[in-house]
């Protein structure tokens, strides 16, 4: 059981839009109510997105709630919230999601047809604006 | 500002590698990017560049570019990287997208490894450029 629910934020988070995600710890929480410790929380969403997160909840619910061993309580935190109040942990969090995927190596067939050849471009000379490239670094191939 | 990452072959070495590029339009603000400031007609001016394989010749075999306002919080930014695999949805050539202030385009080439998984690579190649990390560890294709 304690190993389902420990995957479950990565899963959700992938749900979610790779937003960060975590079981809520019992210091993180204010007041006792049923459930307290089935509380998850999901972080940079706002209200307007709050309602289509809700929904993708839905078909997955039920293996949560078996995994968690009860019903979730789920807490929703704005971006704005999240950056005030979480901001360490939602960094952290955002930061291992974008470089998840960083790490996959494959091997690459000779025969792959370019979409363009790169080219060389010179970065701007310090704070003197106008010498740096003003090109994408590739062309046609 | 442009963000671009690139993942290059040598046609002679077979080194691979992963560029990123950063490049600003200014101090711009918008909700939907102008025309304007689209990277075909204008990237804007480089101003970093984190270059794993020299440049000159290389093949381009996926690029990801990303344009948003030069002063857009980090935080958001690395969110919508973050989550740019889960949104993106293939398509025939290059999938471009408007995203709120982001505008999005991913080539790739036919690779050995899922087309969200080259996608979140090259996002994070560029979180990792912007932060400052390096890379750490390797994981092989399942």
């Amino acid at each position: 059981m304690t190993s389902q629910r420990e995957g479950w934020p990565k899963r959700l988070r992938d749900i979610m839009d790779g937003r960060p995600v975590r079981w809520a710890g019992s210091s993180n929480l204010v007041g006792d109510y049923d459930g307290r410790e089935r509380t998850l929380e999901v972080f940079n969403a706002d209200a307007k997105d709050q309602r289509m997160l809700v929904r993708r909840l839905r078909p997955v619910r039920d293996d949560l709630e078996l995994a968690a061993g009860g019903p979730v309580i789920v807490i929703f935190h704005t971006s704005a919230e999240s950056a005030r109040l979480y901001g360490d942990f939602v960094q952290s969090a955002l930061f291992d999601e974008a470089t998840d995927d960083t790490a996959v190596e494959y091997d690459l067939p000779d025969d792959v047809r370019p979409l363009a050849l790169d080219v060389e471009l010179k970065e701007r000379d310090g704070a003197k604006s106008g010498t740096g490239s003003t090109e994408l670094p590739r062309v046609a191939a | 500002m442009l963000l671009t990452a690139q993942r290059v072959v040598s046609p002679r070495s077979h080194a691979r590698g992963v560029n990123v590029y950063r490049y600003v339009h200014g101090p711009y603000t918008w909700e939907r990017v102008p025309n304007d400031f689209l990277p075909q007609g204008n990237p804007g001016e480089l101003i970093a560049q984190w270059i794993q394989l020299s440049p000159g010749g290389n093949r381009v075999v996926s690029f990801l570019d990303v344009v948003a306002p030069d002063e857009i919080e980090s935080v958001e930014l690395q969110q919508r990287l973050a989550s740019l695999k889960h949104r993106l949805q293939p398509s025939d050539g290059p999938t471009t997208a408007y995203w709120d202030p982001l505008w999005v385009c991913f080539g790739c080439a036919a690779l050995p490894v899922p087309w969200a998984t080259e996608l979140g690579a090259l996002a994070g190649h560029i979180v990792l450029r912007l932060s400052g990390a390096r890379q750490q560890f390797v994981r092989s294709t399942p």
